[in-house]
């Protein structure tokens, strides 16, 4: 079983229980806690708070009518368990590539988005390291969260990929940025990351993420603002990288 | 401009709460006192328990309790959803949605895994997100058993959590104010806490740690 040791902070958990956490960085969220039961506490520990808040909190009246509308909607649907169980997702082949196996959550949303082979993304690669936009349903930010002059910073989903021992061109932020490891590791000047682990940065981080030397590294990275490499090959690399 | 005040257990004594947003004390929050005071009201009604309405609705298909839990969390869930954007029109048809969601979802209900109070919270921050959502949004069902990790060993601790909610209520009501605003704001506006920092004029680290203190002091383990 995998027991991360990076999770996300707890800020950004209650945003994403909350609903309130940009449905990109919410994808990452949602698919560290398939693989964190830690977190999947904490989730459950924030949703109790926002009960308490919500059973505590101020009514708004009702329409006239409505009660007695909803009463009577009541007999319209019938069975309820299969309603109930009608949503439940079809167990989801994971998506493979040799040794790399996704998590089937990552898998779910993929083939969803019609992704059936990891080889089938456009990669950019540069020595060791490559990289591929995941073809999701574009995701929008709430229009009172874009600050003015930032509308092309769409937030972007990427998987990276770093051969054995590969170093990922040096770079800052200038949004946020959330890796979530998928399969192998990587270490930076702060840590080491294994799979399941979860890394959300701020603008002010500076890094470059060598991955392990026993096997590939692959993960998921969602960037709401784009980076700024830093390094001394990051200035060819740059173009090349559109990043 | 003091609302009515009902604490949260059974005690009678009228506690502070967050709803009385003075703009006297502070200029920055009174772009927040043009919404509607009953969004940050923090009052509760004690009785029937929701836990047993709900048993009786998951058990016996019971529309008295259907309708008492209506009574009591349909208003509630209507200012939640009010809270988060929409209209008072677009408010009701999602509300009608919660309520048919919580009767036809019903036998899902555990009050081992989740009390009442968390479970219709889940169900309308779902439909309120959906609502919200203009792109298509992830697919995963949260509920599917396939996408959860397997519990550490001693995470199955039987924990009475409708008492538990009851404990977190009172607990809500014995914060500083200004945590109380936060944390209501956290959870029942639909602003991120960027947004929450822009509204009132404070630094995004205070909102951050004026959150995480009320968190911290609600339940050890969000720390
Ligand atoms: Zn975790």
């Amino acid at each position: 079983m995998i027991h991360p040791t990076h999770h996300p902070p707890i800020d950004i958990m209650q945003e994403y229980v909350a609903g309130t956490l940009s449905p990109a960085f919410g994808l990452g969220i949602e698919i560290h806690l398939s693989l964190c039961s830690q977190c999947c506490e904490k989730r459950a520990l924030l949703e109790q708070v926002g009960g308490a808040v919500l059973s505590m909190g101020g009514k708004a009246p009702l329409s006239s009518g409505l009660q007695q509308k909803i009463m009577a909607a009541l007999e319209d649907l019938a069975t309820d368990s299969e309603m109930a169980k009608s949503g439940r997702a079809l167990q989801t082949q994971p998506l493979q590539d040799g040794d790399i196996v996704l998590p089937r959550a990552l898998s779910q949303i993929l083939r969803a988005a019609g992704v059936d082979d990891l080889t089938s993304l456009k990669w950019r690669k540069i020595g060791g390291y490559g990289e591929a936009d995941l073809p999701l349903p574009l995701f929008a930010k709430k229009a009172t969260e874009i600050p003015p002059g930032t509308f092309e910073d769409a937030p972007r989903v990427r998987l990276l990929r770093l051969a054995p021992g590969a170093v990922m061109p040096r770079h800052t932020h200038k949004g946020k940025e959330l890796t979530l490891v998928l399969h192998g590791g990587f270490k930076d000047s702060a840590g080491n990351y294994e799979v399941g682990d979860l890394i959300f940065a701020d603008s002010d981080i500076d890094h470059a993420p060598e991955a392990h030397y026993n096997g590939p590294c692959l993960c998921l990275a969602i960037t709401d603002g784009p980076l700024h490499l830093t390094g001394p090959i990051g200035k060819w690399l740059n173009p090349y990288l559109s990043l | 401009m003091i609302a009515p005040m009902v604490p949260c257990v059974a005690d009678k004594t009228s506690v502070p709460i967050i709803a009385q947003f003075q703009p006297a004390r502070d200029k920055s929050l009174l772009a927040l006192s043009a919404r509607p005071l009953h969004i940050i009201a923090m009052e509760r009604t004690d009785s029937p328990s929701l836990d047993a309405l709900m048993l009786r609705i998951r058990d016996h298909r019971d529309r008295t309790a259907f309708a008492a839990l209506f009574e009591q969390m349909a208003p509630r869930l209507k200012a939640y959803l009010m809270g988060k954007g929409g209209g008072a029109q677009m408010a009701e048809d999602v509300l009608q949605n919660v309520m048919l969601k919580i009767w036809h979802r019903a036998v899902t209900f555990n009050p081992e895994k989740a009390s009442a109070t968390t479970w219709i919270f889940t169900i309308a921050r779902n439909a309120r997100v959906d609502m919200l959502r203009k792109t298509i949004k992830p697919v995963l069902d949260p509920e599917e058993p396939d996408l959860q990790p397997n519990p550490e060993p001693g995470a199955e601790d039987i924990v009475d959590l409708a008492q538990a909610s009851e404990q977190l209520c009172h607990a809500i009501t014995t914060l500083p104010d200004e945590q109380k605003e936060i944390l209501n704001l956290a959870y029942f506006s639909d602003l991120s806490h960027g947004e929450i920092a822009a509204k009132t004029g404070l630094a995004l680290g205070t909102v951050k740690s004026r959150l995480r203190l009320a968190l911290g002091k609600l339940r050890k383990d969000l720390r």
